[in-house]
């Protein structure tokens, strides 16, 4: 079983420097850049541990995608762990948040704490 | 000749007026719940030229106002058991009002926009937002007292014109007795006859007296309403220059100057005969007006002075055309007396002109309607430039609003991404034990922690200083929990200092984030700047319902120059070199003061070098968030 760890922000340096810290952490990361791709992605890989959410993206916000995932009762046990500029507006029922800009160590106890071997 | 409606009525004398009031003191009725609004608000409108009348409930401005007559109510939003949105609905129903006392709501910090427009559905004329800027008060209060000088002197003038006519009377009847008794048949008769052409001239300049300052006053009062009640003077100055038609001319029309330009844009045409708009419209498309023409709406703007053409005869016309098309035109219009008078504003800036024309009606202008129509053109102008800072305020709120966006939001990726890429390399160091680049690494953590810091700070300033102050979140606590959290990381990070900490048990309702930041700054102040061999003291305790939190430290007291600016945002303790090692912005005492006044508490420093220096912070055990934020 592998343990990977879906990655939604939309920002490219910041999600590409994120998914290096946790590749070299030991986990399989899948990254999206907005709310639909991660709906895409959440559907095609198995086992995913934890979803890192940023909400202010476009197309699809993190909002809109938590409560689209929400829908789908096969997703309803993955833990979303939000990151956020604004975490006061974090939608209700995830299992964490962030506030921007999150510290490297902060964020693989975070995944450590889901993804645990 | 028949007599105007108005004439029907017994006449007024002065003193019987029931609301006539000293034109020079404009009564100003000011509405609010808390006392400290109301004081702030006499504060900024003390004048002798204001009477300030102070209610304290909606319920008690609605008796005031009933009473007598004011030019404005400034009225508080939220109050209790009658809203301001009520007080200003029952005021709409007040019956015996000839006029609708205008209403400026004051707002706090949470004007969104459907509050905003409910003010003015309930009749309000503006809305402020507090904190008040006291200059656009004061601004915007010029405004109304000047329309209500000029509605007051209007009035007055009519009840002379009444007296004019009793007296008038009196003296015929006096001359009648003394005839009776000493004329012949024959004088008595032509007597008679001078008397009845004398009255009857009298009369009709009476009625023409009123007629004209019933026109004038109603323009007055409508325009007033109309620039009161939008902001969109364009539009305004439109429906003003309709109002004029067909009272004050055949033919009104409006030019501005396009703000912060020379470029001049007709912003209203109205023609009695709409036909002629077009005409005119045509006239001025085909034939502009030659910006340095040496008379008319050019020259007027150019010179702030404005001009009467009693007549306009022909020959004025041929001297002005440019060939014989445009003289055709202008011939059509068939001008035949104008004015035009220049919108000057503060500092006597010409921000346009306006033009009225006689055309078919036969009338001509004077002297006395040039002054009438250049004291409105300084009212209007005061109202555009108004109109015009408001927009500039609007936009500056705009900018504000993506300032704090792009702080909260745009600034932390790219630092977040610095700080996991150093993250990435902290890794691989410790999994390949290299500790080579360990300080390089370790520097630029600090770093971008201490970026992510002063972008918060900088967050917290724009709040503090543009929006609407800082938000509290409070909740039940212990305050001892904080502030031991606090004391044991900087005993840590400190282990060669020495920090005292007497906290009991204080429960209470804070904000506890909010209050981390304010310990966490004294705090580590006090070891920053405190004697490093004398230990840093933390004390808090209650008394009554408030608890009183010191930080103190021994060493060098803060110089009394410092102290003053302490609490200034970016100022530092002092500039020696130990403090530029850690250099932050400045703010941090700034921030934690507005946080502990955002609770209802103080902030205050006591230093000397017998003493020491402590820091108090007093609390009330539950946060009573400040008149100002909390509306």
């Amino acid at each position: 079983m592998t343990h990977t760890v879906l990655l939604v922000e939309d920002d490219d340096e910041l999600r590409e420097s994120m998914r290096d810290l946790l590749e070299e952490g030991g986990y399989v990361v899948v990254t999206a850049r907005d709310g639909q791709e991660a709906l895409d992605a959440v559907a095609r890989v198995e086992h995913v541990c934890v979803v890192v959410l940023d909400l202010l993206m476009p197309r699809m916000d993190g909002w809109e995608f938590f409560e689209k995932m929400r829908a789908r009762p096969e997703l309803t046990s993955v833990p979303v762990v939000v990151q956020s500029s604004a975490p006061s507006r974090a939608p209700a029922g995830v299992a964490l948040v962030l506030k921007k800009p999150v510290e490297p160590e902060r964020l693989l106890s975070v995944v450590r704490e889901y993804c645990a071997e | 000749m028949p007599l105007p409606a108005r004439m029907a009525h017994p006449p007024m004398i002065a003193s019987q007026l029931p609301r006539l009031v000293d034109a020079t003191v404009v009564p100003i009725l000011l509405v609010d719940d808390r006392p400290a609004n109301i004081l702030a608000l006499e504060a900024i409108l003390a004048s002798p030229e204001h009477e300030l009348v102070v209610a304290h409930a909606g319920r008690e401005a609605l008796r005031l106002l009933a009473e007598r007559d004011f030019a404005l109510v400034l009225l508080d939003v939220q109050m209790p058991e009658m809203d301001g949105f009520e007080t200003a609905s029952r005021m709409k129903q007040m019956a015996g009002r000839d006029r609708a006392v205008p209403i400026i709501f004051l707002t706090g910090i949470d004007g969104e926009r459907s509050r905003i427009l409910r003010a003015y559905a309930e009749g309000g004329v503006d809305f402020m937002q507090k904190p008040i800027e006291p200059e656009i008060l004061r601004a915007k209060v010029s405004v109304f007292a000047e329309l209500f000088r000029t509605q007051q002197r209007l009035v007055t003038e009519q009840a002379k014109a009444g007296e004019d006519r009793l007296r008038l009377g009196l003296e015929s009847a006096r001359r009648e007795a003394a005839e009776t008794r000493s004329s012949t048949e024959r004088l008595r008769h032509e007597e008679q006859l001078r008397r009845l052409a004398a009255e009857k001239a009298a009369l009709e300049a009476t009625a023409r007296i009123e007629k004209e300052q019933r026109v004038r006053r109603d323009f007055l009062a409508h325009a007033g309403e109309a620039f009161a009640s939008s902001l969109d003077y364009r539009t305004t100055l439109a429906s003003v220059a309709r109002l004029a038609v067909p009272e004050l001319a055949d033919w009104c029309s409006v030019e501005l100057i396009e703000p912060g330009t020379t470029v001049r844009s007709q912003v209203a045409v109205v023609h009695t005969d709409p036909a002629k708009v077009q005409l005119a419209r045509e006239l001025g498309a085909r034939y502009p007006p030659d910006p340095s023409a040496t008379s008319g709406v050019p020259q007027v703007i150019r010179s702030g002075k404005s001009e009467l053409y009693a007549e306009i005869p022909a020959a004025l016309l041929e001297a002005g055309a440019i060939d014989a098309e445009h003289l055709r035109l202008m011939q059509e219009l068939r001008l035949e007396s104008a004015m035009v008078v220049p919108l000057t504003g503060r500092d006597r800036r010409v921000l346009g002109a306006m033009l009225f024309i006689y055309a078919d009606s036969g009338r001509r202008y004077t002297e006395g309607d040039l002054a009438f129509a250049e004291d409105f053109a300084r009212r209007a102008a005061m109202a555009i430039e108004n109109a015009q800072a408001h927009t500039a305020l609007s936009a500056s709120l705009e900018f504000q609003e993506r300032f704090v966006a792009v702080l909260g939001h745009d600034l932390r990726n790219p630092l977040a991404a610095i700080d996991m890429a150093a993250g990435v390399l902290r890794q691989r160091a410790t999994a390949a034990n290299d500790p080579s680049n360990t300080p390089i690494l370790d520097r630029m953590k600090s770093s971008s922690r201490r970026m992510s810091r002063m972008i918060e700070q900088i967050l917290d300033l724009t709040r503090t200083r543009l929006g609407g102050g800082l938000a509290m979140a409070p909740g039940p606590m212990d305050l001892c929990d904080p502030i031991t959290g606090i004391v044991n990381e900087l005993r840590t990070a400190h282990p060669s200092r020495s920090i005292v900490l007497r906290c009991g048990p204080l429960s209470g309702t804070w904000d506890r984030d909010r209050l981390e930041q304010v310990f966490s700054n004294l705090i580590a102040n006090a070891i920053h700047y405190g004697h490093p061999e004398r230990p840093v003291t933390v004390e808090a305790r209650a008394e009554d319902a408030v608890i009183l939190v010191d930080v103190h430290n021994h060493g060098e007291p803060i110089p009394d120059e410092v102290r003053t600016q302490l609490f200034n945002p970016f100022r530092r303790g002092n500039s020696d070199s130990r403090a530029s090692k850690t250099a932050g912005l400045g703010l941090g005492l700034y921030i934690s003061r507005e946080i502990v006044l955002a609770h209802g508490g103080q902030l205050d420093v006591q230093s000397s070098s017998s003493e020491g220096t402590t820091f108090r912070v007093r609390l009330p055990r539950v946060t009573v968030t400040l008149s100002v934020a909390s509306d």
